[in-house]
């Protein structure tokens, strides 16, 4: 064997650029494998991320009939008892904030265009307890000053706050983009109150969402609880809790507590529908996992035709060997033996360039977790399918590091068994006169 | 010492196309233990086919071969393997030695392929027959650094490293000059006298003959003349 491994070994750098040309497609196809797994990895991570801090929260609670027409965010369906309902949920440890929140449908007008949009109404002191939505916030939160840094070139700073002139509004970048609207610019609300007459209003842009998530970022309209008060003619109705639990390292063991205190939530409160982090989260797991096959699918193609490279460069090996074989079988190898030799050559090959492209993975996923992937430049529209916004962080994943080295090698042994097998099976005879 | 090698009645029969090649029609032979036996005649005359049949690297149309009073008939191909590697061991005309293993890889390569003595046996037995084909101090050489002589040199160093041995060449100086094809002969008697070992070779070098013992023609697949001197 040792014999063997040597000799392999030499020949596999006796044509030193028809190996090296099979390894660097071999290495470049893996380590695009690595790093595509490592942004997708990222991508989750970022998704589940935004569903805990933007979107639905650790647990988000309405009524069961307002869940059923979630899609229109009635006015009809109010949480009952908030008190008691709030006070239920803070008592569990695992909790760190709760906020109450109220959806409608409305129209938004820039003087010239209008757009359907679904507003969301909140306590923006409590809101920001359980969501992050503040941190992303380019000008003011409602009167308070937003995470995001303010453009020198934007019109924020300027005089006009909802303080003086009355209701202010937080949109979306890109839906202001779409009508053409800046902060401090002014725009029309109108919707139907809670007693079905139509409302209008004028809103103060005081700040512009720019998020890790692209649906808010396309169509996000914030406004605060207080104005949507009489706006709406609410009368204190709130469609929706939001809870905020505790950060754990784990995914799993996160999922699992938002899980078991919504189940005690509608255990407690029969009338009450209680979504969690672990229901949506998995949903969103399912989904990305569809995706991400496409994803595998590209890569599979590019390591096959990395498996005919090897096929070709072990068959352009055993033709040029004729000879040799002939010698090492007239002296006893047998044809096994010399089948063997062949795949360990391809294994070589394999071996190289799977740990080639797993060093080429490392280097771009390190890249890609300090420094990230900018996705800006594909523009909002192409963005639109993409679960983030921003910049995307790629994530260390070694164990698909070491799978996707396995299957380089696996893929380099069956692609070399063929002309092995070919080289095995040449007549002594034949083989020592080949010229 | 007694016969080693018989050879009865061996027909070999190719087929080209629709056509039937007969490049042996019926040899007998035997050949004792330890002689120095050449092979002569004209291109097409079955010599090779016979080394090949004696080798065990193709197997006649009927015919049956004896080795040491065993018949081969009917072996399966990994069974020749083991003969082969127990019992012969070749020398080309072209050298044929691995490029990629120095001149020290390929002379160690059929014990290695044994896989019967230990390491530092190899390399005594190794450095043993090096020394008796005059290329002590080039073991690290790879084949492509050494001259054809030098190469045929380290060929019959590979074929004589395991012991006991039937050695079988086929034309063997037909790619040298006519001086070192006597050395090359030499080489093979004086190893043949030394270490009893039998050799049989093809040739058409009527130099390479006067030194053989035995003198086989064949001629259009039969043995024509078997002079012993």
């Amino acid at each position: 064997m040792g014999t063997l491994f040597k000799i392999a070994w030499r020949n596999v750098w006796r044509h030193g650029k028809r190996t090296l040309l099979t390894v660097i497609t071999m290495a470049f196809g893996l380590g695009l494998y690595i790093a595509m797994d490592s942004l997708l990895k990222g991508m989750d991570k970022g998704g589940l991320k935004n569903i805990v801090e933007l979107t639905d929260s650790s647990v988000r609670i309405s009524t069961k009939d307002y869940e059923e027409e979630r899609r229109s965010s009635p006015l009809d369906y109010g949480l009952t008892d908030l008190p008691a309902l709030e006070t239920f949920i803070l008592k569990d440890p695992r909790v760190v904030a709760v906020t109450v929140r109220t959806r409608f449908i409305g129209q938004l007008s820039n003087g010239i265009d209008g757009i359907p949009v679904s507003v969301v109404a909140l306590d923006p002191e409590k809101d920001g307890k359980v969501y992050s939505l503040k941190d992303y916030v380019e000008g003011s939160w409602f009167g308070q000053e937003g995470g995001a840094q303010v453009p020198a070139s934007s019109t924020a700073g300027t005089t006009a706050t909802s303080a003086t002139f009355g209701r202010s509004i937080v949109l979306g970048r890109g839906l202001a983009e779409d009508l053409g609207l800046r902060i401090g610019d002014w725009v029309v609300l109108s919707a139907r109150t809670r007693y079905e007459s139509q409302n209008a209003d004028d809103f103060l842009i005081s700040g512009l969402v720019d998020s890790s998530e692209p649906a808010i970022n396309a169509s996000g309209v914030f406004v605060s609880l207080a104005d949507a008060e009489d706006f709406l003619d609410l009368e204190g109705l709130r469609t929706e809790m939001s809870v905020r639990m505790k950060a754990r390292t784990n995914l799993k063991d996160s999922m699992a507590e938002s899980d078991d205190l919504a189940e005690r939530i509608r255990n407690g409160f029969p009338g009450l529908e209680a979504k969690s982090f672990g229901e949506v989260g998995r949903q969103f797991l399912e989904i990305a996992k569809m995706k991400s096959k496409g994803a595998g699918v590209i890569i599979l193609v590019i390591l096959l035709i990395s498996g005919v490279g090897i096929a070709n460069t072990i068959l352009m090996s055993v033709y040029s060997r004729v000879r040799e074989i002939g010698v090492l079988r007239a002296f006893g190898l047998k044809p096994k033996e010399i089948t063997r030799l062949f795949l360990i050559e391809g294994g070589i090959i394999g071996l190289i360039g799977s740990l080639g492209g797993v060093a080429f993975g490392l280097l771009i996923v390190t890249y890609f977790v300090k420094v990230g992937l900018s996705i800006d430049f594909m523009g909002r529209e192409m963005a639109g399918g993409m679960p983030i916004w921003g910049t995307l962080y790629g994530e260390w994943n070694p164990g698909q590091m070491v799978v996707a080295a396995i299957f380089g090698v696996v893929v380099s042994l069956f692609a070399s068994r063929s002309p092995a097998r070919k080289a095995g099976r040449l007549e002594v005879t034949n083989a020592l006169r080949f010229v | 010492m007694g016969a080693i090698l018989e050879l009865e009645k061996i027909t070999k029969t190719y087929k080209k196309g629709e056509n039937e090649v007969h490049a042996l029609a019926g040899i007998d032979l035997s050949i004792d233990g330890g002689e120095f036996l050449a092979i002569v005649g004209p291109s097409g005359s079955g010599k090779t086919t016979l080394l090949n049949i004696i080798g065990c690297l193709d197997s006649p149309t009927s015919g049956s071969v004896y080795y040491d009073g065993k018949l081969l008939g009917g072996m399966k191909e990994n069974e020749l393997s083991d003969y082969r590697k127990q019992h012969i061991s070749f020398i080309f005309q072209s050298y044929n030695l691995i490029p990629v293993l120095t001149v020290r890889e390929n002379v160690e390569l059929p014990l290695v392929i044994d896989q019967k003595m230990k390491k530092a046996e190899i390399r005594a037995r190794c450095n043993e027959v090096i020394v008796a084909v005059g290329l002590k101090g080039m073991e690290e050489r790879f084949p492509r650094e050494l001259s054809g002589g030098q190469e045929q040199r380290v060929a019959i160093a590979r074929a004589l490293v395991k012991e006991p041995f039937i050695v079988l060449a086929d034309e063997p100086t037909a790619n040298l000059d006519s001086h070192t094809a006597v050395e090359i002969v030499d080489i093979m008697r004086e190893i043949n006298r030394t270490k009893n070992a039998t050799f049989i070779f093809s040739t058409h070098d009527v130099l390479v003959q006067k030194h053989a013992r035995r003198v086989l023609t064949i001629r259009d697949g039969l043995v024509h003349a078997d002079e012993r001197k």
